[in-house]
């Protein structure tokens, strides 16, 4: 057998049974580096066409499909494990290593899945390993979170087999290729996907569980669930017109919450769920051109918003909070993360020469070309808003602003490494465009650097700055408060209960009503029965035997009469 | 961490402190004004060609890009008065309540500490 039989995952798969024998310290630290090394170059000079088939009950699983798509999206996967391993160097707890591990095995499983039982296995892998990074952090608190995130997860799932199994019965295949929504079980298989993309109403897993994870454990958790989806929405649902809709509003709404919220690992999941919007309208549009804004969206947005989870990551490791309301200042010990984060934020605002302005703009010309010009103007206005929540709110309460009075030490060397890696990918992707466009699925026939492009968002962005200098100035940009705010999860985690319990206070009411009733009937029959037939009760009383025969002759007379008559 | 003295910063560190010094906002707001006049002012040196009609109107990102931003913010601030609630709404065993837990930092101040 080939190294090209065996299935990418395995990979992973092997070093994570293998982690727990090995020690802690560098020779773990280094499998944990290799392995995504391995798999990205077995994956780069191995070509297209589907490897590793597997019989499975009557039906051949192809466990390894490389194609230009299934391949950009595998080999950032590989880089984000790489990266986020080595932001993970320091840590000695198994159980998260080998979640890692296991987790980036799966989503790169299903990255390459050729059918859609392939997928749904590694579907399931994803989430069963997360939750791990989530329970990692060891309280009450990300025990609960944990839990509801694996019910979505679990849930997400269940929808996708039951999907699978409707579309098999209709069409008689599970090769996992474009399909129609209209069926149930399309529709089915397209919710599956739509929870774990974030869509708008079943998104608050993600705002709910990344910043309970650990301060690595979120680092990787930022790369792969979500982009998986959008990966299966690219391969699945591409052209799929009410994905345009769907994304449209994904890139409004986070925008205003992320705005006022206060622990700023929150604030880049509401971020995150914003830039899957971009994503997700690339995915309806559907053109080659948008497919390969996709694709391309997702590989930078995975470099970035890393980034800044990491530069975030290393101030709650370092002060013990990421609660903008407690932070500000650290230039003066942490200039170093500091500059990475301001990179980060300049790379998802777009700025020129960092890699956002040279993927994003491929969705919004493309949008502009089919003339979706609404769904244009939502997707300029949501690039200010990216802007005023990642590209200002994180560097300038974390690092600037009010002095905080915190001095906490620079980031450990290894964290600063994994920034200083993925900070520089950030910009060599912005100055050289085409090192990431030659690897998108499609051929790219596009200029990034026209002066009307970069002239337009220059002033897209410079002038959004002025505003918020004026509004700061001003005292109208809302203050950094600790609060909670709340989101769709209150109805599962505050009214489902609420009323639950209302429902069940209603039918405590309606059943003593009941069995006060019976019981004080009950009562009044036992009562008449004493009084009948208690021991002073008529019927209990001792009759003379007189009256008995007095009684007889009557009854015997009574008989005569009816006989003859 | 606030008792700390104050520490000797590098050269990166100086520079962002460029921006604490009495009169840096002020000076930082008059760099972004002539800077925002200089990429309107260049609208006038290409033809633009846009596929969206409105966007070829002079300067239309730069009011867009200054109307989006303010809108946001204002926005955000009206949903803050619906949408805000105590730190421990969701009660004490919830990640927004509790502490970071010290197993998953490494706290340590600029002096070692």
């Amino acid at each position: 057998m080939g190294f090209d039989q065996i299935p990418a995952a395995f990979y992973f798969f092997a070093a994570a049974l293998a982690v727990p024998f090995i020690p802690k310290g560098w020779p773990r630290g280094a499998l944990m580096l290799a392995i995504p090394i391995l798999v990205a170059y077995n994956i780069w000079q191995m070509g297209f066409g589907t490897f590793a088939t597997m019989p499975f009950m009557g039906f051949d699983l192809e466990l390894m499909r490389v194609d230009s798509l299934s391949r950009v999206f595998t080999l950032i996967f590989c880089l984000a494990a790489f990266l986020g391993n080595l932001y993970a160097w320091h840590l000695k707890d198994t159980v998260q290593q080998v979640a890692a591990l296991l987790y980036a095995g799966s989503a790169i499983g299903a990255c390459l899945a050729g059918d859609l039982i392939t997928l749904f296995f590694y579907w399931e892998g994803t989430a069963l390993a997360s939750v791990f990074l989530i329970w990692a952090r060891g309280t009450q608190g990300a025990y609960n979170t944990g839990m509801r995130y694996l019910l979505i997860q679990i849930g997400s799932g269940v929808i996708l087999i039951a999907g699978v199994v409707l579309f098999y019965r209709e069409s008689g295949s599970i090769a996992f290729e474009n399909m129609t929504l209209g069926s149930l079980g399309t529709w089915l298989i397209f919710l599956s996907f739509g929870i774990k993309a974030a869509f708008p109403l079943l998104h608050n897993w993600l705002q709910d569980s990344y910043p309970a994870a650990t301060v690595t454990g979120t680092v990787i958790l930022s790369a792969f669930t979500t982009k998986l989806a959008i990966y299966a929405l690219a391969r699945g649902f591409a052209g799929t017109e009410i994905l345009i809709y769907i994304g449209a509003i994904m890139t409004l709404f986070p925008i205003f919450f992320a705005e006022i919220e206060n622990d700023l690992r929150k604030v880049l999941a509401y971020s995150l769920n914003n830039q899957l919007g971009f994503m997700v309208v690339g995915v309806g549009i559907g053109s080659e051109m948008a497919l390969n804004g996709t694709a391309a969206h997702a590989f930078v947005h995975i470099l970035y918003k890393a980034l800044l989870f990491m530069s975030v990551g290393a101030v709650l490791f370092r002060t013990g909070t990421s609660k903008a309301s407690e932070l500000g200042g650290l230039y003066r010990t942490m200039p170093i993360t500091a500059t990475f984060c301001l990179i980060g934020a300049a790379s998802i605002s777009a700025f020129p020469l960092f890699s956002g302005f040279i993927a994003k703009s491929l969705i919004l010309s493309e949008a502009a070309y089919k003339h979706y010009d609404f769904i244009w103007l939502i997707l300029v206005f949501a690039s200010a808003g990216v802007l005023s929540h990642s590209g200002i709110k994180i560097p300038f309460f974390t690092f600037f602003a009010h002095d905080s009075g915190k001095r906490p030490a620079e980031a450990p060397a290894h964290m600063l490494l994994a920034m200083g890696i993925t900070a520089a990918l950030c910009i060599f992707i912005g100055v050289v465009p085409n090192a990431l466009y030659s690897i998108l699925p499609y051929a790219v026939d596009y200029e990034p650097y026209t002066i009307a492009h970069v002239v337009g968002q220059l002033q897209l962005l410079l002038f959004a700055l002025l505003a918020f200098g004026i509004l700061f100035r001003i005292g109208m940009h809302p203050p950094e408060v600790r609060a909670t705010n709340l989101d769709t999860d209150w109805l599962y985690r505050k009214m489902a209960p609420s009323v639950v319990l209302t429902c069940a206070r209603g039918v405590a009411i309606i059943w003593t009503y009941c069995a006060d009733l019976t019981l004080s009937k009950l009562w009044k029959l036992t009562e008449r029965l004493y009084r009948t037939h208690g021991p002073e009760g008529r019927m209990a009383r001792v009759w003379p035997t007189g009256s008995m025969v007095l009684w007889l002759a009557v009854i015997l007379a009574a008989a005569l009469l009816v006989n003859f008559i | 961490m606030a008792n700390h003295p104050e520490p000797k910063m590098n050269a990166l560190a100086q520079f962002y402190h460029l921006s604490a010094r009495k009169g840096a906002p002020t000076v930082l707001l008059g760099v972004l004004t002539l800077a925002c006049a200089l990429v309107l002012a260049l609208d006038v040196i290409y033809v633009k060609h846009e596929k969206v009609e409105m966007a070829n109107a002079f300067g239309f990102y730069a009011y867009y890009g200054f109307a989006c931003f303010t809108f946001i913010i204002f926005a955000a601030l009206f949903l803050r008065e619906i949408i805000r609630r105590r730190e421990d709404y969701y009660g004490d065993q919830d990640i927004n309540a509790e502490q970071t837990p010290e197993h998953m930092l490494e706290r340590k101040t600029f002096d070692g500490l």
